[in-house]
C-alpha cells in the first residue's frame, strides 16, 4: 500500500515540476525505474479529467453509474492511445529534422508528460468560462511538449517548435479527417447499447426534438438546420 | 499567511464553480428527461379540452434577484414592486418560483448544505449585510452563469421552464388559451427568464420580459420572447458586465439572438437613472429621492407598471441630483 502512495506521491511531483517548468526534473525523471508507468499514469488521469468537464454530454444522455466509470477508463485508456500516435508522429517527424532519434519510448514518455496541464481539464465543467479553459489548457499542454521536445531532441527552440508544429498538425489532420468515421462507429455502438438514435446535445434539447414526433412543428426543423 | 488564504479561497470558488452545473444536470440525469418531456408535451398542446376560463387576463410571474434563498422569501425590499404588480387590474401575480433551482427547492430545503444556507439566513436576518450573506449571491450567481452557458442552459432554462408552468397552472392558467404572460427578472432572475422563455414560447404562450438591472446574455430565448423591456440604471456595473462578458451582445455581433431581436425592434432599453445595482442607490431604495420627488424605488415600479400598461415610462434625468431621506 505505502508504494502505491509512493508512486502517486511522484505522479503529483512530475506533474507539479511540469507545470512549473521545473529544469530539474527533467534528469532526475530519466533516471527514475517507473519513467513508463508515471508519464502513463499522468496521461491517463489527464484522459479521466478531460472527459469529467466534458461530462455534460454524458449526464444529458443519463449515463450513471457503472456505465460512466466504464466511460471514463474507456476514454483515459483513449486519451493514452491518441498521445501515443502523437508520440509515434513526433518520433518519426523529428529525427528527419535533428539528424538523430531519442527513442520512441522516450519521446513517449516525453508526449505523455506533456499532457500534464489537462489534469485540469475537470474545471471545463466551470460555467461559461469552460470553453475558454480548455483552450487554454490545450495551449499550456502545447507550450510544455515544445519544452519537452527541446530536451528530447537537445535542440534549439525554434527546431523544437517545428517539431511541435508538425506533430500538432498531424494530429489535427488525422482528427479532422477521421472524426465522420469514428462519429459514425461511436453511433453506431451507441444506438446498440441503448437503441436511441444517437447521443443528445444541447442543441438537441433546444430543438424539442426528443419530446415529440418528428414531422410535429416544421419550423423547429428550420431552427436546427 | 495571506497567500495560502487567498489560494484556499480561489480553490474554493473553483471548485464551487465547477461543481455549479451538477444540481442542474444531476435533476436531468435521474427524472429531468421525463418531467421535462411531460412539460414540453404540455405547453406544445393545440387543445386540452378544457375550457374552464382563466380567473385573470394577465399572468406575471416575478424572479426575483441572486438575493433569493427560496421561491417564498422575497426580500422585502422587492415587496413594494410585487404588490404593486398585484394591484393591476386582470392580473395574476406568480411569485413562488426559485429560479435558481431547477426543482424550485430553495437553499433551505431538502439539500446536503441546508443546514449551512439556514445559519446564512439567520445571519442575514440579524444584519443584511453579513458577508455570510455574499455566499447565497455568489451560489445563485454561478446558476446565472449555468443557464447562460450554452452546454447546461438548454437543461437548466427547461427546469425552471417547467417551474414556471407549474407555477402559473396552479394559478388556473390555460397553456392553451394564449392569454400573455411576462417575466419579470430582477437581476439574475432576467437571465432565467429569458433562457425559459425559449421553452414557454414554444407553444401558445405569448412570453414577454421585464429585466429590471438584468444581467443578460444573448441567450437563444430571445428569438422566442415577443417582447424584452431592459431597464437599467446608469451606474449599474453589473448589468454593464453583461454587454461586456456575453460576446453576443457585443454592438458588432452578428447572428446572435439579441442582435436579432434589437433590429426586430423586440428589445426596449430604458436607463430609468442614476441607479446601482446594489449597495446604496439602487433600484429598490426607498431613501433616495429623485429630484421628482419619487423615490428610486416608486421609480422602479412607476417604470415596470407603464410597461405593463403601454404607459411611457417616467425616468430621472441625467445629470439630476438624487437627496436621502429617512428610510
Amino acid at each position: 500500500m505505502q508504494g502505491f502512495f509512493d508512486f502517486f506521491e511522484t505522479v503529483w511531483l512530475v506533474i507539479w515540476g511540469v507545470l512549473t517548468g521545473d529544469d530539474s526534473i527533467a534528469s532526475w525523471f530519466a533516471t527514475h525505474p517507473l519513467t513508463l508507468e508515471i508519464s502513463v499514469t499522468i496521461a491517463a488521469i489527464a484522459g479521466v479529467s478531460t472527459l469529467l468537464g466534458d461530462s455534460v454530454v454524458l449526464f444529458l444522455n443519463r449515463v450513471r453509474g457503472w456505465r460512466f466509470a466504464v466511460t471514463m477508463v474507456l476514454n483515459a485508456l483513449g486519451f493514452v492511445l491518441l498521445y501515443a500516435l502523437q508520440a509515434f508522429v513526433i518520433a518519426i517527424v523529428g529525427p528527419l529534422i535533428v539528424g538523430h532519434t531519442p527513442g520512441l519510448s522516450a519521446v513517449t514518455r516525453g508526449v505523455m508528460l506533456a499532457t500534464a496541464p489537462m489534469v485540469f481539464g475537470f474545471l471545463v465543467l466551470i460555467p461559461y468560462l469552460g470553453p475558454a479553459i480548455a483552450r487554454l489548457l490545450q495551449a499550456w499542454g502545447l507550450l510544455v511538449l515544445l519544452m519537452v521536445n527541446e530536451v528530447l531532441f537537445d535542440t534549439d527552440f525554434w527546431t523544437a517548435l517545428l517539431i511541435t508544429g508538425i506533430g500538432w498538425g498531424v494530429m489535427q489532420l488525422l482528427s479532422w479527417s477521421l472524426s465522420r468515421p469514428v462519429s459514425w462507429i461511436g453511433d453506431r455502438i451507441w444506438r446498440l447499447a441503448t437503441g436511441k438514435p444517437s447521443m443528445m446535445t444541447g442543441k438537441d434539447l433546444l430543438s424539442g426534438h426528443m419530446f415529440m414526433p418528428l414531422d410535429y412543428l416544421p419550423e423547429l426543423e428550420e431552427e436546427k438546420a | 499567511m495571506l497567500t495560502s488564504l487567498l489560494i484556499l479561497v480561489l480553490v474554493f470558488i473553483l471548485l464551487a464553480l465547477t461543481i455549479a452545473p451538477l444540481d442542474a444536470l444531476g435533476w436531468w440525469s435521474t427524472k429531468g428527461a421525463e418531467e421535462a418531456a411531460q412539460t414540453v408535451q404540455e405547453i406544445l398542446v393545440e387543445d386540452d379540452g378544457d375550457d374552464t376560463p382563466e380567473p385573470f387576463d394577465h399572468y406575471v410571474v416575478y424572479l426575483s434577484g441572486i438575493g433569493a434563498i427560496d421561491g417564498h422569501s422575497i426580500p422585502e425590499e422587492e415587496l413594494p414592486l410585487v404588490d404593486a404588480l398585484k394591484a393591476l387590474p386582470g392580473t395574476c401575480v406568480v411569485s413562488d418560483v426559485f429560479p435558481y433551482s431547477v426543482t424550485n427547492k430553495g437553499l433551505t430545503g431538502q439539500r446536503a448544505l441546508s443546514w449551512l444556507w439556514r445559519r446564512v439566513e439567520q445571519a442575514r436576518l440579524k444584519k443584511p449585510e453579513a458577508l455570510a450573506g455574499m455566499l447565497v449571491n455568489g451560489r445563485n450567481a454561478m446558476q446565472l452563469f449555468v443557464s447562460s452557458d450554452r452546454r447546461y442552459g438548454p437543461a437548466y432554462n427547461l427546469g425552471t421552464a417547467r417551474e414556471v408552468v407549474q407555477a402559473l397552472r396552479r394559478q388556473g392558467y390555460q397553456l392553451d388559451g394564449g392569454k400573455p404572460v411576462t417575466l419579470i427578472g430582477w437581476s439574475g432572475g432576467a437571465q432565467i427568464s429569458i433562457g425559459a422563455a425559449w421553452y414557454l414560447g414554444m407553444g401558445k404562450i405569448p412570453v414577454r420580459v421585464v429585466s429590471i438591472g438584468g444581467m443578460l446574455s444573448d441567450d437563444p430565448g430571445l428569438a422566442r420572447v415577443d417582447h424584452l423591456w431592459h431597464l437599467r440604471g446608469s451606474k449599474d456595473v453589473f448589468e454593464k458586465l453583461g454587454g461586456v462578458m456575453f460576446a453576443g451582445r457585443w454592438p458588432r455581433a452578428a447572428f446572435s439572438p439579441w442582435s436579432d431581436a434589437l433590429k426586430d425592434g423586440r428589445i426596449d432599453i430604458i436607463e430609468l437613472g442614476p441607479m446601482n445595482h446594489n449597495g446604496k442607490e439602487h433600484y429598490f431604495d426607498a431613501t433616495t429621492v429623485a429630484p421628482d420627488g419619487r423615490t428610486y424605488l416608486q421609480v422602479t415600479i412607476d417604470a415596470v407598471v407603464a410597461v405593463l400598461t403601454t404607459q411611457p415610462v417616467k425616468t430621472i434625468p441625467a445629470g439630476s441630483p438624487a437627496k436621502k431621506v429617512d428610510g
